[in-house]
């Protein structure tokens, strides 16, 4: 997934972590036209290596992986030593409070419930990565 | 200042100590009747008076007038600090001025919370039985999932006007695709939550296909006489399983194959419409065989009229559709071995007995008692009788009643009936009696067998009809039928069962409206 020409300046990258794969693509989709760069995981392990080695600016990470919490990814992502730790939006699910509660205690910069609006993603993307 | 009753804190002390009244008037210088009066709370007591009972009953009467008064104030107290009542802001000071100028308020409140209370743990109790359902669970994830990519992808359709052709086309067949699964899994959803509200309830297939027969009263004519027809081709000896092989072959081309070994599927048959060959499991019983040959002949001979019967039904699935086609082509197996007159004297005559019933015909337990609950011809009735069918874990598989007997429709049956009991003496018919809490009472019949492979799981078989046919059923006899204990008390399901008494309740008893609060002096 080549970066968009913004000008001369490298494109931010955003790592969309999801297992829904049709999801996974709407996603892929935003984030590119908006002119990001995409990587794309299905699970918390992977996740978690991605971060690592890609080093994304931003993760919209989905609350429930696979096998995993989508908060248990957070922690081992904010453990991972040395570069600067992406900003990270999750995405949790309607109608389930405490994941939000949890979620801003957690120190995560955002949350996106489902079935969320595109625009409201791509805005709350650009806030983050603007600043 | 009013005052507290005693009466009854008396009388329970009096008789922890074994004392009659007419002992403690005489110890405390008044007349028996006077302490029954006091003791029923009809004369107010205090001062000397007070303090000789209480010391005749070996109470402090500080204890004696206080303690109730005490044990009020400490219980208000209690419910104060109930998230409920936060807004409230009672404390302790409060709860004794609320006791102090009326006891009776102070009761009322205490109803009120204890029925509020438990009003919260029913809900929460519904809540959590449809929380931690794990279909329900998944369900919702599974709509939430489907319903966040069709907004998503509309969306982008919506926004994005210079899409490619590839692009658009795969966006647009990913939304369509997706609003199937939406229109089954919330199809789904509805099933499970048992109605859509103003467009009627869209039944599971198997609730359609039971209620389709019990439309029709178990009762089809038309296979009936098809049965009758078909049948009358077979010579004296009848539809044996020579036979029934020879007509597959000489008018249809098909073959019978026994097979060897494992590789069928669970039901033990594969019908192979390229080679002709209808494969059957060597394990499977001779009548087994038998009736699976007759239901084959059915699907065969039958079709227009089995197609004409399922569409009359207007089922909403063709998963629904086949399951029909197969219980209708049973029930012609049914009538084609069983035929309807004969048997109908048969069962007559035997008293019901089902053993002897399925060596006269040569069937199981289970078509025997299939067929004794499809005897429903107008003018030429048999005993109106219930059939159903579960597994080991109670799983109810095939229900039809026209005994009068509610047979559940979620869920499994009480656990006191005996198609459960059923388990423990595989292959022996076991009966018994029961009352439901609304007085009616069932001859119960039941027999279970344990899993042959090939000839699917384990289950058991139950029939019966209400006790006023009893005396036409072997089962019955040496029973006294009027005796009450004679008569197991039961009821259909846990949840709806009002039985309160029961060792083997295995589900708290929902009851949605929230009952009324007593207020009162109870204890």
């Amino acid at each position: 997934m080549l970066p968009a020409d913004q000008g001369g300046r490298v494109a931010k990258s955003i790592l969309v972590a999801e297992d829904e794969r049709n999801l996974v693509e709407a996603l892929s989709f935003l984030m590119q036209r908006a002119g990001y760069e995409v990587h794309v995981a299905h699970d918390g392990p992977a996740t978690v290596e991605m971060v690592r080695r890609l080093a994304p600016d931003l993760v919209l990470l989905d609350i429930m992986l696979p096998g995993f919490d989508g908060f248990e990814v957070v922690e081992a992502i904010r453990r991972q030593p040395g570069a600067k730790p992406p900003r990270i939006i999750m995405l949790t699910a309607k109608g389930h409070e405490k994941d939000r509660r949890k979620a801003s205690e957690l120190g995560v910069d955002d949350y996106v419930t489902k079935p969320f609006s595109n625009r409201d993603v791509v805005e709350r993307v650009k806030a983050l990565l603007s600043s | 200042m009013a005052r507290i009753p005693v009466g009854q804190r008396i009388r329970k002390r009096r008789q922890q100590l074994a004392l009659s009244q007419s002992r403690l008037a005489e110890r405390v210088g008044i007349s028996a009747s006077y302490l029954n009066l006091i003791e029923h709370n009809k004369r107010s007591i205090g001062g000397k008076l007070l303090h000789r009972i209480a010391a005749a009953i070996d109470l402090d009467s500080r204890a004696l007038v206080g303690t109730e008064e005490a044990r009020l104030i400490a219980e208000l107290a209690e419910i104060v600090g109930d998230p409920a009542l936060a807004g409230a802001r009672l404390g302790h000071d409060d709860a004794r001025d609320i006791v102090a100028t009326s006891p009776l308020a102070a009761h009322a409140i205490l109803a009120l919370f204890r029925a509020y209370r438990e009003a919260r743990s029913r809900t929460e109790l519904i809540g959590e039985r449809l929380g931690d359902d794990s279909f329900l669970a998944e369900a919702s994830n599974q709509v939430l999932a489907l319903i966040t990519t069709i907004h998503s992808y509309s969306e982008i359709l919506k926004d994005y006007g210079d899409l490619s052709e590839g692009e658009r086309r795969r966006f647009v067949g990913t939304l369509a695709a997706e609003s199937e699964q939406l229109a089954a899994r919330a199809g789904d959803l509805f099933d499970f939550l048992g109605g859509r509200g103003g467009r009627g309830a869209r039944p599971a297939p198997r609730e359609e296909i039971e209620d389709f027969i019990s439309d029709r009263a178990n009762y089809f004519p038309r296979l009936e006489a098809a049965a009758e027809e078909v049948g009358s081709g077979f010579g004296p000896a009848g539809p044996t399983v020579e036979a029934l092989t020879d007509r597959l072959a000489n008018r249809h081309s098909l073959a019978i194959v026994r097979h060897i070994g494992m590789a069928l599927p669970p039901n033990g048959e594969v019908f192979d419409a390229t080679t002709r060959n209808f494969t059957l499991s060597d394990r499977l019983s001779r009548r087994s065989v038998r009736f699976r040959l007759a239901r084959l002949l059915g699907q065969i001979e039958q079709r227009t009229l089995l197609e004409t019967l399922v569409e009359s039904a207007g089922l909403s699935s063709p998963n629904a559709g086949s399951q029909l086609q197969r219980a209708l082509a049973n029930y012609f197996a049914g009538a084609l071995l069983m035929p309807y007159e004969a048997f109908r004297a048969a069962a007559g005559d035997l008293r019901h007995d089902i053993a002897q019933l399925g060596t006269r015909f040569d069937a199981s337990f289970e078509q025997v008692g299939h067929r004794l609950a499809t005897l429903r011809r107008p003018s030429a009735e048999g005993v109106p009788m219930h059939f159903m069918r579960t597994d080991i874990a109670g799983h109810i598989s095939k229900r039809f009643s026209a005994s009068g007997l509610r047979l559940p429709r979620y869920g499994g049956a009480c656990p006191r009936w005996i198609v459960h009991h059923a388990f423990a003496t595989p292959g022996r018919i076991v009966s018994q009696i029961v009352r439901l809490p609304d007085g009616d009472r069932y001859l119960l019949i039941a027999k279970a067998e344990l899993a042959t492979p090939g000839d699917g799981p384990s289950q058991a078989i139950m029939v019966g009809a209400g006790l006023a046919h009893a005396r036409r059923f072997v089962y019955a006899d040496g029973l006294d039928l009027d005796a009450p204990s004679v008569a197991i008390p039961v009821g259909v399901t846990c949840r709806q069962c009002p039985r309160e008494d029961c060792a083997e309740r295995a589900f708290e008893r929902i009851e949605l409206p929230i009952a009324a609060p007593t207020i009162g002096r109870s204890a």
